[in-house]
């Protein structure tokens, strides 16, 4: 690996040579980003004025908060390590740790996008975590990050390097609430995921009213791995996540599953590639999306199975609910097989509320209103069905009715 | 001499407050549109409390338009005719308010709502129905040993009530499904719309005895069906036949049963006889 400094320098040039994408790329048609890029931002520290926010944590889990690109429990690292038998260090210190000298940008490479190359060039700090071979934690790891408010719109760039040894399992739970004005956070997060492991990993992002969230995430599994990742984004101005999932392993597999509640005129985008490149894989995907107001959801999602991939099985679903006519969704769901032996699915719904179905809740002497609120809640519940920690589930619940009860307030 | 008629007028208005007293039902000369097209051509009917009538009827008839419009699905244009219900205009008012009331509809095609249990559906529907009727509302504990007792009734276990209603049921678990919201709700005028249709023998059985258990001198039914089959086990006071959204016969359980062996058609050149209304 070449050292920051040089990497940084490499991606500092690649943005200038290549500039932010515009809705004339494939991959950005539907995303405008110049709301993000057309505005000036402060790269400088903030240390917390105020306590964090209580509203995403978790009953019993290890947390750690990140704030702006700081830390305010640093001391904490140590304490964890010695109880869960895990390492974090920060990023920016351990440019010599033979682990990310293996894996610096390897998982999400630097240059994948501009933003890929905005993290490497600027990024403040970073975690690296890893779980030794067959530590299995019984708590989630929780990284929360709030923005803080301040008087200028902040910038924060920060990475995640997360390796999980052999016969390891983890939960893993990366929260963003957005709160500061116009605020713009970047995340690379790079995992890898060595043979027999299994991660649990859940992002979170609650936007605040301005705020724009960009996510890059590669996820590299070896042999008989599996990972459940869970998405749920609701609100923000711009909200972007970018997904790669390698089945490099046999047998490994993974579930994704996304959940978007769009709002107000908020975008929220998630783009995917699931790559076969091992034989006798599983990759089951579903996103849904509940939009109002003037919201726009994205789905677009890239399964590839290569040719050596055989008995891969794959599936792949994206269902979005539009509760107004203002509302607008891009599905894009798509399949590339390579190999002759798989079992490949894919679809995509997108429709309004079921009538007949608010009529039956009424036969029933439910009201109006509270048909349909019970029919959004139903459909949204069920991404959440295979989350086994109920402490993470009840955020989430709680985050559902949250949007519901709002989106009722506003009358849409 | 003067006295005279006003009194026969106000015998006769007394006359005909009793009658809608005792009357759970009064449908008056009903006709209804949809789309522009009309289905239903004036239907006369009267229910009394603890009676149990039969509409039977070709396809086409009007028979599922009918128990739509009574339960107050939106999409059909009522252009003429009223209907009382426990003396109140029935069209007036909302679906829920309807279940509220105590009218409840069978559906013929229950429909699935993925990510609802039953649950959580049946105890949202008691008790929006016991907050109506001011009664206190019940938790999750006293709702789960009023289930319990119910679910035996129509013969299904425990778990069934974790499952997303109608999500994947078997169109014998659906019409069961139904029958056990019947008797949960407890309403007082229930519509079943070819409950029967789909069932086996076994199925059949379960559903008539909770049907039957249900029965009593202060509860009404109108069961629509096409076969004589579930009316062995259910003993009806009456029998009506639509055709072309009118009913142009009535009678006892003989006519299911002339039904069964002669089918429609002479029921069709009977009614084509008549005169037209």
């Amino acid at each position: 690996m070449a050292s920051f400094n040089a990497s940084r320098q490499q991606s500092r040039e690649f943005l200038l040579d290549n500039g932010f994408p515009t809705n004339k790329d494939e991959g950005w048609r539907f995303t405008n980003i110049q709301p993000i890029v057309n505005q000036e931002y402060d790269y400088g520290f903030h240390p917390p004025s105020n306590p964090f926010k209580k509203n995403l944590l978790l009953s019993d889990a290890y947390q750690i908060n990140i704030n702006s690109g700081g830390y305010n429990n640093l001391d904490q690292f140590s304490e964890f390590t010695l109880t869960s038998g895990c390492t974090i260090e920060r990023l920016v210190s351990s440019e010599n740790n033979s682990t990310v000298k293996a894996l610096f940008s390897t998982i999400v490479p630097a240059h994948q996008n501009a933003f890929t190359a905005l993290n490497t060039a600027l990024f403040q700090d970073g975690l690296i975590f890893i779980v030794p071979d067959n530590i299995r934690l019984d708590k989630p790891v929780h990284f929360h990050l709030e923005n803080e408010i301040a008087n200028h719109p902040t910038n924060i760039n920060f990475r995640f390097l997360i390796i999980l040894g052999k016969n390891s399992k983890c939960t893993i739970v990366l929260s963003n609430e957005g709160v500061g004005e116009s605020s713009f956070s970047n995340f690379v997060t790079e995992i890898k995921l060595s043979d027999n492991s299994q991660l649990d990993y859940h992002v979170i992002q609650f936007g605040g009213e301005n705020d724009h969230q960009i996510t890059n995430t590669g996820i590299s599994l070896e042999d008989n791995a599996r990972v459940h990742a869970q998405y749920f984004s609701t609100g923000g101005k711009t909200i972007r996540n970018d997904l790669t999932v390698n089945l490099s392993g046999q047998g490994a597999e993974c579930d994704i599953r996304g959940l978007i509640l769009g709002k107000n005129n908020g975008l929220i985008d998630n783009h995917s590639l699931i790559n076969h490149i091992a034989p006798n894989c599983t990759s089951n995907e579903i996103f849904k999306g509940v939009l109002t107001d003037t919201s726009h959801g994205v789905f677009d999602g890239l399964v590839t199975v290569f040719p050596n991939a055989q008995l891969t099985s794959a599936n792949q679903k994206n269902q979005t609910l539009l509760l107004s006519k203002d509302a607008t969704t891009n599905s894009n769901p798509r399949l590339q097989i390579n190999a002759d032996n798989v079992k490949c699915s894919h679809g995509s719904t997108t429709g309004e509320l079921d009538m007949d179905a608010v009529f039956y809740l009424q036969s029933r002497g439910i009201s109006e209103e509270m048909a349909k609120f019970m029919l959004i809640q139903g459909f949204a519940l069920e991404i959440l069905d295979s989350i086994s920690n109920e402490s993470v589930k009840k955020i989430l619940q709680q985050a559902i009715e949250k949007y519901l009860i709002d989106i009722k307030r506003t009358g849409s | 001499m003067g006295d005279y008629p006003s009194s026969t007028l106000l015998m006769c208005k007394q006359s005909i407050r009793k009658q809608n007293q005792e009357s759970m039902i009064i449908i008056n000369n009903l006709h209804a549109k949809i789309d522009g097209k009309s289905i239903l051509n004036g239907i006369n009917l009267t229910v009394k409390p603890g009676e149990l009538h039969v509409i039977m009827g070709p396809n086409g008839a009007g028979k599922s338009t009918f128990a739509n419009v009574l339960s107050g699905k939106p999409g059909y244009e009522i252009t003429e005719g009223s209907v009382q219900y426990l003396g109140k205009d029935l069209l007036a008012m909302s679906p829920e308010v309807r279940a509220c009331e105590g009218l409840f509809l069978s559906f013929q095609y229950p429909i699935a709502i993925p990510g609802v249990n039953n649950m959580y559906f049946l105890k949202a529907a008691m008790n929006a129905i016991r907050k109506y009727r001011g009664d206190s509302e019940l938790d999750a504990m006293d709702f789960l040993k009023v289930i319990r007792e119910k679910l035996k009734e129509v013969n299904l276990d425990d778990s069934f009530i974790k499952r997303p209603v109608n999500e994947g049921f078997s169109g014998g678990e659906k019409k069961r499904n139904e029958i056990l919201q019947m008797i949960v709700l407890q309403p007082t005028l229930s519509i079943l719309d070819e409950t029967d249709s789909g069932l086996d023998i076994d199925a059949l059985r379960t559903v008539a005895e909770g049907i039957n258990n249900f029965r009593n001198s202060d509860r009404s039914f109108i069961l629509i069906t096409h076969y004589q089959r579930m009316l062995d086990y259910l003993k009806p006071d009456f029998i009506h036949i639509l055709l072309d959204g009118k009913i142009v016969k009535s009678g006892d359980k003989s006519l299911a049963l002339d039904l069964e062996e002669r089918g429609y058609s002479w029921v069709k050149d009977q009614s084509s006889q008549l005169p037209k209304a």
